[in-house]
């Protein structure tokens, strides 16, 4: 499990994160999702321990990452504008990584760039942006980490690409038990890879739901009766957002899609569809249930 | 806490190291280019030298290692170092790299060791390569240089090393605390001049602002940075001393790069300095360096005028404030902003010059006691000409000399202060007390007759053995006498005659007794290097040797007139044409303003027969030649 305790962080006399907690299942992958600038690098930062956090500690099965050289082996991270020595070629880097970090191998280098369209011989200062992340994923990757830390890494890559990193990541995951956080200001970009998803504002995580879980309670139904239903009539019903036009009402519930759908039955609808939810619809209207306007938190 | 424990990684020291590898070859054919073209070129013209005046060779060694202890290596060493120095911990002022560095699995005690050592060992090499190519060329100018002596080789590549080390270790101190590279080189420079600087703000405050103390702020400059005696070749310094000054310096240094280092917060990218303090202090530092530096100039301007000194320095240090406050704020708004900071500096500045310039401590009227002294430095005095000649000094020992130089000091004239030359005394060598006083010719002959017959005093006025064997044994002597340098210097190169003539001239000292001598009129001066010597009419034999082995007569006959200028108007006053009377005022000008400030002097001008007419430096006085009845 990884602990985030009460995390406070600041730049200058700015404060980016305050108490921030977390738990993180290992073998997940988190999709840390906040508008540009709600603090996603920093808090990742703080995670691999290179950052010292103002208070607060974040506890990798019950040890902190903050100056644990052990731990911080077993850590990659690719960050949102990853960094290379300028004349070094992708071999090369991959040579000094090999040295300086114990866990990573030359045999799994090969093996996870083998699937990259990358030329390792040439210099990496030549390399476009999303050369650049490809570069570092595989890199990462290339440590066989328990933590991988992703900012923004989707970020500038094609479809192409993207898919074969989700892939690469997957694979890992599975075969490793690797845990993944990947930070987006982009649901759609990672929902289809997370496991649970976390939503960063105002100096902390306002919200964190499991993908399987949310897709699973959160439903949307249109519904139309014959005659107007008292107000009180849904009050068996989780409501998280009710809008009608005209005789149809659109309802967005939480609890058990079954059993939602059998109590609006026994309230004899003329018309009952289950209609799709998009993630980013979900969260929508969970981010409105709570009070939070949520244009203001995704772009 | 963060831990401060030591940890070490040799995986991560050769793995910076070998990224310093093209740094190290620059590095190295630098080092070569500054040191092999050099020595090249002054062997040959050591070779021409040679071949032109010296039968054999002595010294010339120095020639060869002063390129690796003189000025222009030592600002190409400073120039290499701060452009390769400022590699090792560049990376913490990008927010990729740093966090790069912050990703890999190592303790920050670890990165920050194994960043040190590579970065030290890379400067380094190149060192103990280029000792190595050196000596090679060295040994091939084994007979030229009359010889090798590699321990004194040796020991000046190691003055070399310890420079590298201490900058590299500021270079290391600045790196930790600063944000970007001009932040990193404004802390060094900083450093480097925070002694120097404070010190000469403080001792130029009571030169300027007081009559009769003086503070040499040159002085222990060596110690507090030791790379400073190879800007200022300073031969007298102890390099031992220097060199366990570096080897310390560079360990708090590289002690305090490390707390820096630690202490640091690794997103600290887009400030100017890592931690807030160190702008404040750089910013009062340069704050004050800046004001006190301009009130001083303005002071030094006007230190006839002490009121217009003073205020003068505290207007500077307003100005200085509001200015430096602007730059740092980066908006004029900022320049009274801090009104309570501009107060309270506003406060010290004037407190610091008004104890010198109200004397609030009394120290002008303080006299010294010769009874706590076991000894005085005193300016060279041993006529009353020789007095304005130069800043040579002289230990006196013996309590009647020690009580003398007191006397004196007591009755020094404050009035005077503004003439470059003045006497100087400083009890038990401190240069906290050294005092500064004009005297009269009086003051000055009742010293000289006090002392003379001191022992103590004989042994300091006495030309030592090796006098003029400053250039080695066989070079040509430089050698004149003083009232006849006006018709030219005689050098002489017959080592025979320099012994006799140190010989005799000290037996005549030693031999001559102050009641027997009028200090008032020297004969000569012997021109020895360190200061003249003055030769008085009593020392017979003396006199003798020189007249027969040196001195030029004028030829008298030549000269139609003489004409007498103002030396402060450049007009030409009196106009002397009695052959007698040129005689006698050609017998005794002299190359010094003696007791020029107490009576007008004149140069001379002369016209021979043929009409031809000469300017000529040389002074005579008004008082001496109405005394003589010339005027």
């Amino acid at each position: 499990m990884i602990s985030i305790k009460n995390v406070t962080h600041t730049y200058e006399k700015e404060t980016v994160l305050e108490n921030l907690c977390s738990e993180i299942k290992l073998g997940s992958i988190y999709g840390l999702i906040g508008s540009n600038g709600a603090g996603k690098s920093t808090l990742l930062n703080v995670i691999d321990g290179i950052f010292k956090p103002l208070s607060g500690e974040v506890l990798i099965d019950g040890i902190n990452t903050y100056e644990n050289p052990v731990l911080k082996d077993k850590i990659a991270y690719v960050p949102d504008d990853p960094f290379f020595f300028n004349s070094y070629s992708m071999d090369e880097m991959a040579k000094y990584l090999n040295q300086v970090f114990e866990s990573f191998t030359m045999e799994k280098y090969k093996e996870i760039k083998a699937h990259f369209p990358l030329e390792s011989s040439k210099k990496m200062n030549t390399f476009s942006k999303g050369m650049k992340r490809q570069a570092a994923i595989i890199f990462a990757l290339s440590q066989s980490p328990k933590l991988l830390l992703c900012d923004e890494c989707f970020d500038g890559l094609d479809p192409v690409i993207k898919q074969l990193v989700k892939r690469n990541i997957i694979a890992e995951v599975e075969k490793n038990n690797m845990t993944v956080i990947i930070s987006s200001h982009n649901l759609r970009e990672i929902e289809n890879l997370c496991d649970v998803i976390g939503i960063l504002h105002n100096k902390q995580i306002i919200l964190e739901r499991s993908i399987d879980d949310i897709k699973e309670v959160v439903n949307k139904f249109q519904v139309a009766f014959e005659n107007p239903l008292p107000d009180d009539a849904f009050s068996e019903i989780d409501i998280i957002s009710k809008q009608s036009k005209g005789s149809v009402t659109e309802l967005v519930t939480r609890g058990n899609k079954d059993l939602v759908k059998a109590k609006l039955n026994d309230l004899k609808p003329v018309i009952l569809d289950t209609l799709p939810l998009s993630l980013e619809d979900i969260f929508i209207y969970e981010m409105e249930a709570n009070g939070y306007d949520f244009s203001k938190i995704l772009v | 806490m963060t831990s401060l424990k030591f940890s070490y990684s040799l995986k991560l020291f050769k793995e910076s190291l070998k990224q310093s590898r093209h740094i190290m070859i620059m590095h190295t054919i630098l080092l070569l280019l500054a040191t092999i073209l050099p020595a090249q070129i002054a062997i040959a013209d050591l070779a021409e030298r040679i071949k032109e005046y010296y039968p054999t060779i002595l010294n010339m060694r120095a020639d060869y290692t002063y390129l690796i202890s003189g000025f222009s290596f030592f600002a190409m060493v400073v120039m290499h170092l701060a452009s390769f120095s400022t590699m090792s911990f560049s990376y913490l002022y990008n927010s990729r790299s740093a966090i790069f560095y912050g990703t890999l699995p190592y303790k920050k005690s670890t990165m920050f060791f194994a960043r040190y050592l590579s970065g030290i060992v890379s400067l380094l090499i190149p060192v103990i390569i280029c000792y190595i190519v050196n000596a090679f060329v060295f040994l091939g100018h084994n007979e030229l240089l009359g010889g090798v002596d590699f321990i004194w080789y040796t020991k000046n590549w190691m003055f070399v090393a310890l420079t590298y080390l201490l900058i590299y270790s500021l270079c290391t101190f600045a790196a930790n605390l600063s944000c970007n590279t001009f932040a990193q080189l404004i802390i060094m420079g900083a450093m480097i001049l925070l002694y120097p600087s404070v010190v000469f703000i403080l001792a130029e405050t009571v030169n300027v602002m007081m009559n009769t103390y003086m503070i040499d702020y040159s002085l222990n400059a060596f110690y507090i940075f030791p790379p400073f005696a190879a800007v200022f070749r300073a031969s007298d310094i102890n390099y031992t001393i220097t060199s366990i000054i570096a080897i310390i310096e560079s360990i708090a240094l590289t002690g305090l790069g490390y707390v820096g280092y630690i202490k640091r917060r690794t997103e600290k990218v887009n400030n100017f300095f890592a931690f807030s303090s160190v702008n404040s202090v750089l910013k009062y530092f340069i704050t004050f360096l800046c004001s006190a530096g301009f009130g001083l100039l303005l002071a030094a301007v006007n230190r006839s005028n002490k009121e217009i000194a003073y205020i003068g320095y505290i207007v500077f240090g307003f100005v200085g404030y509001a200015i430096i406050q602007m730059i740092f704020e980066k908006t004029p708004k900022a320049m009274f902003k801090n009104m309570k900071g501009l107060i309270i500096f506003l406060v010290i500045i004037s407190l610091l010059a008004s104890i010198p310039v109200f004397d609030i401590l009394k120290l002008e009227e303080k006299m010294p006691n010769p009874e706590k002294f076991e000894k005085v430095a005193i300016t060279k005095i041993d006529s009353v000409s020789s007095y304005w000649n130069g800043d040579t000094e002289i230990v006196l020992t013996q309590p009647e000399s020690i009580k003398a130089a007191c006397k004196l000091y007591a009755k020094g004239e404050q009035k005077l202060q503004n003439y470059g030359r003045r006497f100087r005394l400083t009890p038990n060598n401190s240069i906290f007390t050294r005092r500064t006083y004009a005297l009269s010719i009086e003051d000055i002959t009742e010293f000289l007759k006090s002392v003379y017959n001191n022992n103590d005093y004989k042994n300091a006025i006495k030309i030592q053995d090796d006098a003029f064997d400053r250039f080695g044994t066989d070079l040509r002597y430089r050698y004149y006498i003083n009232k006849n340098a006006f018709y030219g210097r005689k050098e002489v190169a017959d080592k025979e005659i320099i012994n006799k003539l140190v010989e005799t001239f000290n037996s005549d000292l030693i031999n001559t007794k102050a009641e027997d001598i009028d200090f008032t009129e020297a004969y000569a001066f012997i021109n020895i290097p360190g200061g003249d010597v003055a030769v008085f009419k009593e020392y017979k034999n003396t006199v003798e040797l020189l007249e027969k082995e040196f001195v030029v007569k004028p030829d008298y006959a030549s000269f139609k007139k003489i004409e007498l200028k103002s030396s402060t108007k450049d007009e030409v006053e009196h106009t002397i044409t009695d052959p007698e009377k040129i005689k006698f005022v050609l017998d005794n000008v002299t190359d010094y303003y003696h007791d020029a400030s107490y009576s007008k002097g004149y140069h001379i001008c002369y016209e021979t027969i043929d009409g031809q007419k000469v300017n000529h430096i040389a002074w005579v006085t008004e008082s001496f030649l109405k005394k003589h009845n010339i005027l």
